[in-house]
């Protein structure tokens, strides 16, 4: 795909949003959409972050949280609208972001998944046991963006989220750090060898993907009005990275395929209950692992090229 | 009145110290009795285990249905427990591990973390599907109340858990260093192609190296149960502190897990104790990041490999 064509899947995505908006749809479909506009930017955040940088991290949704009781704090205690929390926010967890790098970054390789493991358990803790500041597994309250039932509005938000989201992921990926996170990924040593500043490429990667983690953080903390440390528990981690991890790691549209797949498995299994939604999730995600390492959108496009090939093969024996 | 107060303090004090200084040992034996397994099977493999903390939970399971379901005496639950956890490490090496291990795929050891990632979560929604998410109890071994020296009290289950976990990770020290097992894993962590050059089966010791790591997860948790409870998320909070122990203690290093375990279990009651209730994880958490910024390779890492 051309440049310009990455850049008119965000605007399909701009546009689509306000489409369905003025359409309108049942809330239960509105809410679907809407919170998988939250997944997407958080798994194509984490992405970036381990399918091009090559760096593992699980504190992800962790930052997710750290960006919304954020917003929660500035909203409640300054009064700031929501509306600046967008702004203020992704700034804050990028910062967040990049201190967690400094410390987790000085040391390589499969070390790091550990610490940001480990970064991600306390920082939970934190946030159930600090109950007079975050009102612990109670909850922490703020009030809505916009006032009363109305879905349309975060329906168009999220559509431009996400359109800013791919945006922003095509102006990594074409520029120069684009290149040189992946070199890191791929060759390290080469990487350093021929004079890239490897930490701090990585230390980059983290702020720019905490960055997009904390925008998705405020979102949520605007739609869902209530948070409690649940949101930050590891299942949630297991779900975006099965989210990169079915579509394909390294891929540009591996998130959103996976968010696709997920969200609707979700929904259409929605009837046995939430335990063996659960199931029924993990499973495919462990299937997946285990059988399509490189994900849907390689396998598919291994089997398309293959059909084509002998197509091809098949016209030139006939002729 | 204040000068009587004073008087009083400072021998309540040291007994305060001692107390929690000798709670803190018997909690960090099991710390240590669930990291060293973790930290062998990265030594051996390079392959950080992120369904640990479901070896350990399986295995409470296990005890728990030994006891209530069969009727078995506490002892056997341990055995019952340990043997739980060693299946599901056996069956995760072969199912899901070594066909990651055998491709050529880049990012190896990254990926066989989202593998057994994704198999942890699985192994979690199946166990609250099956079982529930009910908080079980296990009775302990020795359900006493122990009194030393008129101010050290101390549950009879803390100190067997304590004694089996020191006796285990003998054991483990014994096979690592006196038995042909344990020198096929030396050789394999410290160059697994030079030890399949000289004969040595990678895939054999693996199977051997799982084994011991989820039976001791599995033990670990079988004795942690009776001072807990029992539910399919707790494996989450044990990977957490098996995850603290082998960075501070240093990747693949047994010794260093059972100093570092027993360093994080006095730190997490020290701190509990003499700076905030509640914040008992965070304790080991800020313990971690002194460590990982001052020695990144743990207390008694060595810096590894260059990759």
């Amino acid at each position: 795909m051309t440049k310009s064509m990455h850049y008119a899947i965000a605007a399909i995505f701009a546009v689509s949003g306000v489409a369905i908006a003025s359409i309108g749809v049942k809330p239960i479909f509105a809410d679907l959409l809407i919170l998988s506009a939250y997944y997407l930017l958080l798994a194509g955040s984490w992405n970036l972050l381990a399918g091009f940088a090559g760096q593992y991290s699980f504190a992800h949704v962790g930052l997710a949280a750290a960006g919304a009781y954020g917003t929660a704090a500035i909203v409640n205690a300054f009064g700031v609208s929501g509306w600046l929390a967008f702004l203020i926010i992704p700034v804050f967890t990028a910062a967040i972001g990049g201190l967690l790098g400094l410390v987790a970054l000085r040391v390589r390789g499969v070390q790091l998944p550990l610490i940001t493991f480990a970064f991600a358990g306390a920082f939970a803790v934190f946030l159930a046991a600090a109950s007079d500041i975050t009102g612990g597994s109670m909850g922490m309250q703020l009030p809505k963006l916009v006032a009363g039932f109305d879905r349309s509005p975060y329906l168009i938000l999220s559509g431009l989220l996400v359109a800013a989201f791919f945006v922003i992921q095509n102006l990594v990926l074409d520029g120069r750090i684009g290149l040189l996170m992946q070199s890191v990924r791929d060759e390290e040593e080469v990487a350093r060898g021929i004079g890239v500043d490897i930490f701090r490429i990585k230390v980059y990667a983290f702020m720019i993907t905490a960055g997009l983690a904390g925008l998705a953080g405020a979102f949520y903390a605007n739609y869902v009005g209530v948070l409690a440390p649940s949101m930050l528990s590891m299942s949630e981690m297991g779900m975006v990275v099965a989210m990169a991890v079915i579509g394909g790691l390294g891929h540009r549209y591996g998130a959103l395929v996976g968010v696709i797949v997920i969200r609707s498995l979700e929904h259409f299994v929605r009837g046995f209950g939430a335990e063996y939604t659960l199931v029924i999730i993990t499973a495919v995600a462990l299937l997946v692992v285990l059988f399509f390492r490189e994900g849907i959108i390689a396998a598919v496009g291994k089997r398309l090229d293959r059909s084509v090939q002998q197509r091809r093969w098949a016209s030139a024996k006939a002729s | 009145m204040s000068a009587g107060a004073d008087h009083g303090t400072k021998p309540m004090m040291d007994q305060l110290i001692v107390q929690s200084l000798i709670l803190g040992l018997l909690q960090g034996g099991l710390y240590a009795l669930l990291a060293v397994g973790l930290s062998l099977v990265f030594g051996i493999l390079r392959v950080v285990n992120f369904a640990h903390g479901e070896f350990a939970m399986l295995g409470s399971f296990a005890a728990v249905f030994a006891v209530t379901s069969f009727g078995m005496p506490a002892w056997a639950a341990l055995i019952a427990a340990a043997a739980a956890g060693a299946l599901v490490a056996l069956i995760t090496n072969v199912v899901v591990l070594r066909p990651i291990y055998l491709s050529r795929m880049r990012q190896k050891g990254e990926y066989t973390i989202i593998a057994t990632f994704m198999l942890s979560q699985f192994l979690i929604a199946a166990t609250t599907v099956l079982f529930g998410t009910t908080y079980r109890n296990l009775p302990g071994l020795w359900e006493s109340n122990l009194n030393f020296f008129d101010y050290v009290y101390l549950s009879g289950n803390r100190l067997v858990a304590f004694s089996a976990a020191i006796v285990m990770i003998g054991t483990l020290f014994w096979i690592v260093y006196r038995t042909d097992t344990g020198r096929a894993w030396r050789a394999l962590t410290q160059s697994p192609l030079g030890a399949s050059v000289v004969g040595i089966d990678i895939h054999k010791y693996a199977n051997y190296a799982f084994l011991v790591s989820g039976a001791f997860a599995g033990l670990a948790a079988g004795l942690l149960a009776p001072l807990m409870f029992v539910f399919p998320s707790s494996g989450v909070v044990a990977l957490v502190k098996a995850f603290i122990v082998v960075i501070i203690g240093g990747m693949g290093s047994i010794g260093g897990a059972l100093a570092a375990g027993l360093l994080l279990g006095v730190v997490e009651v020290m701190g509990t104790i003499f700076v905030a209730s509640g914040y008992t994880d965070a304790y080991g958490f800020a313990l971690m990041i002194a460590v990982l910024l001052l020695r990144p390779a743990g207390l008694f890492g060595k810096m590894g490999r260059a990759i």
